[in-house]
């Protein structure tokens, strides 16, 4: 009695095979899936005023009615770094960062939002 | 006509056998158990080696349906992942029983239904319901899990057609 009697050799390559690929998935997947990484859409009004990523440290400047609004990416967080609006809410804030969040300078109509981009907060619905 | 009525009437005991199986797999929780052992898939695979390809889909397809509306699902989104699943499974494993079947047994053959099925599961939910490529990062548990029934699966196909072989079929 041997394993051939259950499977055929081209069962158990297909098999190494599959299983060789999974596992090579496993340690490859991770890198290149999750590094889409979070999304900061900066909105001035109705308008997009731009889309960013979360992981590129970068300074945006958006016009709104009142002036220029200074938005700071930096170590994977945004906020909110001068703004020309008279009480500075929106500086005070403080900073989101992949865990999701809403800045909103309210005068100065900007907005930035931070997050996966799905609009209607839902990840999934099942059954 | 006795040959056909003979015909019809095992290939309506195999979709009734599948239809029960279907349905209880369907309503175990998901809780301890986060895929299914696809036990279903046996009968299915199992009317391909017995009575070919055209009633292996009827097979299948139709324990889907009537499966899914047994168990409450009809029209979930669980019925339209079994039925994205099922389709491309069975496509793929008549496929290979086609050209294949000298190089993979019965084993081989349901391995490459498991795996194709939970492929196909993964992209329909990622179109139809997630929209995040993060649900790829299940795809290596899901090849594994799916080696794992798929193999499971392929052996009890083994002895089920060698059960119904020798008993005339």
């Amino acid at each position: 009695m041997t394993i051939t009697r259950y499977v055929t050799i081209g069962d158990c390559v297909l098999i190494a095979a599959l299983i060789f690929l999974a596992v090579a998935l496993l340690f490859v997947l991770p890198a290149t899936v999750a590094s889409g990484g979070t999304r900061v859409v900066v909105r001035a009004g109705d308008r997009v005023a731009g889309r960013y990523s979360l992981e590129e440290d970068r300074r945006v400047t958006v016009s709104g009615p009142l002036g220029n609004t200074v938005i700071r990416i930096e170590n994977g967080r945004a906020h909110i770094e001068s703004s020309p609006c008279p009480h500075k809410f929106c500086i005070r804030m403080g900073d989101v960062g992949s865990e999701g969040g809403l800045l909103v300078c309210v005068p100065n109509e900007i907005t930035v939002t931070v997050g996966k981009e799905r609009a209607d907060g839902i990840d999934a619905v099942s059954r | 006509m006795n040959d056909r009525m003979q015909h019809l009437s095992r290939l309506a005991l195999l979709l009734a056998l599948a239809t029960v199986i279907h349905t209880a797999e369907a309503v175990l929780p998901v809780t301890f158990v986060w895929f299914r052992f696809g036990f279903a898939n046996i009968v299915g695979l199992a009317a391909l080696y017995l009575f070919g390809f055209k009633d292996a889909v009827v097979v299948t397809v139709g324990r889907i349906f009537l499966g899914s509306l047994f168990a409450g699902l009809f029209g979930s989104p669980a019925f339209l992942l079994s039925l994205a699943g099922g389709t491309i499974s069975i496509l793929a494993m008549g496929l290979v029983h086609r050209w294949g079947s000298r190089v993979f047994s019965e084993v081989g053959i349901s391995v490459v239904g498991a795996v194709v099925h939970n492929a196909a599961q993964l992209v329909v939910a990622y179109l139809l319901l997630v929209r995040n490529t993060g649900i790829f990062l299940l795809l290596p548990l899901m090849l594994l899990a799916a080696v794992g029934t798929g193999f499971v699966n392929g052996l009890a196909v083994r002895f089920l057609v060698s059960h119904f072989r020798k008993a005339g079929y």
